[in-house]
């Protein structure tokens, strides 16, 4: 008997420890998950972030934000909302798609979009993953002040781009006012003689005619340079990526520089495949070409090489792509400058002469142009070449 | 005939530009004769008596500065003018090249007859 009052008493202790155990495991759970909600939004007030939890209807569960004023809606009235509804029809659907992916999938979606905010233009990247059937985890990043340094880096770039640019069109006016004061001088003696020609008594139809010829001729030579100029000193960046033959883009840049290598005694000798075209916008790849051919220019003037001179080719290559190379007779580039020649700034000109920019920024144009500029390391001579994809 | 008989040595590496200016000279009575480079150029003036020597500047094969500096060193010398194509030379190397004057392209050609005949009538 003893015994089994004995064992009703400890069933009432037993009972009692187990509600004691549950209330403290409850009240335990309580504070634990506040402590773990606090964390979640000490670190989103560190961080600015936002998560939502969606169901599989779309529509918000929990909102956990740092601050309100990151939020279209307040927690309130978002609980319970769709998101189109909140975000709007276009955005909306965008969003909606994601989720439904992250739910079908099980893969964790990334969703890039802008709103605006508060009066401003903002960006946000959402993570979005499945936690389970009911929900989907959507962690929101205001992204805008990475965005807008990222634009002030490409900004800067594009200054520095520009400033080059026009820099090896300064180094080349020399050769352009050369280029077109020539034929124009021709023009005006042809003229001169016209004026005699019709003097004459009885006029000399067959030294007008000639001279008509030259005239015509002339002008057409002066329109060739005032092409390949136009082309060069306009920013091509916006231009569209166009199929474009590889032969005009040589000439019109040759246009401009070929007398000045003439005049300084350096055989220029130009190999071209037939029929190459390159997918690429033609201004960059003529400005690109100017720069290697001022530096192969450069190289040969200076070093009173014997005979100076400066190959320009394009081909065919076996594994598909097309190649322009630039190869000069100079003594080629030392080895441990090899890896630094397309760094920003660096250069082996005198200060004044060269801002070093020159083939890192045509490094990049020849990239964003679906290319590759490379300094030829197998080839005995200084060769540039740049790659692109074979364009049928 | 400004120039009838006087003899003109024109150098110019633009084979159009030499053909052109040699036309005209010759209208003006001048016995002309062209060179296509600098060097070509100074042993021609060495073994000619040219009146006048018109240079360019820029040109493969001896320049026309390193040209007038020879023509400098010779007892017996043509004057010289020179066209540039490019602003290439000073007031300064003028009178200290005996340079008699300079044309800028594209110059007007009566201008250059009229500099010859008046540097000649000095001599």
């Amino acid at each position: 008997m003893q015994d089994v009052t004995l064992f009703s008493c400890n069933s009432d202790i037993i009972l009692l420890t187990a509600l004691i155990i549950n209330i403290i495991f409850t009240i335990y759970y309580y504070f634990e998950s506040r402590r773990s909600k606090d964390n979640l939004r000490l670190t989103l007030q560190a961080s600015s972030d936002i998560v939502f939890l969606i169901d599989n209807k779309c529509c918000y569960l929990e909102v956990y934000a740092s601050k309100n004023n990151i939020l279209f809606e307040t927690r309130e009235k978002l609980i319970g909302q769709r998101i189109d509804t909140i975000l709007g029809p276009e955005l909306g659907a965008k969003a909606h798609a994601c989720v439904d992916k992250a739910f079908l999938t099980g893969q964790r979606q990334i969703f890039i979009y802008e709103a605006m905010l508060n009066g401003q233009l903002c960006h946000f990247e959402a993570s979005m993953e499945r936690r389970d059937s009911n929900a989907v985890v959507a962690m929101i990043r205001d992204v805008t002040e990475t965005k807008n340094l990222q634009q002030q880096v490409e900004t800067e770039r594009a200054k520095q781009f520009e400033s080059a640019r026009l820099a090896s069109l300064g180094e080349m006016a020399g050769s352009i006012a050369h280029e077109v004061n020539t034929p124009l001088a021709i023009i005006l003696a042809s003229s001169q003689l016209l004026k005699l020609a019709v003097q004459r008594d009885p006029i000399a139809i067959d030294k007008i005619n000639k001279q008509v010829e030259r005239i015509m001729l002339t002008t057409h030579r002066i329109s060739t340079i005032i092409k390949g100029l136009r082309s060069l000193a306009r920013d091509g960046s916006n231009d569209i990526l166009e199929k474009f033959p590889v032969e005009t883009i040589v000439q019109n840049t040759l246009s401009l520089c070929s007398d000045q290598f003439r005049s300084h005694g350096v055989d220029l000798q130009i190999n071209l495949q037939d029929h190459l075209y390159i997918h690429c916008r033609p201004v960059q790849i003529s400005q690109v070409l100017l720069n290697l051919l001022n530096n192969a220019f450069y190289a040969v003037t200076n070093q009173k090489h014997q005979t100076p001179f400066i190959i320009v080719s394009a081909q065919k290559t076996m594994d598909n792509h097309i190649e322009i190379a630039v190869i000069d007779s100079g003594f080629g580039i030392p080895k441990e400058l090899r890896t630094k020649i397309f760094e920003p700034f660096f250069t082996t000109k005198i200060a004044g002469e060269g801002t070093g920019l020159g083939l890192s920024i045509s490094k990049n144009i020849v990239a964003n142009n679906g290319g590759d500029l490379s300094l030829d390391v197998a080839s005995e001579r200084t060769r540039f070449c740049m790659r692109f994809p074979c364009s049928i | 005939m400004l120039l009838k008989n006087k003899k003109v040595l024109f150098v110019e590496d633009d084979e159009m530009m030499r053909e052109t200016l040699a036309e005209l000279v010759s209208e003006c009575g001048a016995v002309v004769t062209t060179a296509s480079n600098g060097n070509s150029a100074f042993e021609l003036v060495k073994s000619n008596s040219f009146d006048a020597v018109v240079t360019d500047v820029r040109m493969p094969d001896g320049d026309g500065i390193t040209l007038v500096q020879n023509i400098k060193t010779l007892a017996i010398r043509p004057l010289v003018f020179v066209c540039s194509g490019f602003n290439d030379l000073t007031v300064a190397d003028y009178s200290r090249l005996n340079i008699s004057a300079v044309f800028e392209k594209p110059y007007n050609f009566g201008a250059l007859v009229n500099s010859i005949v008046t540097e000649l009538s000095k001599t």
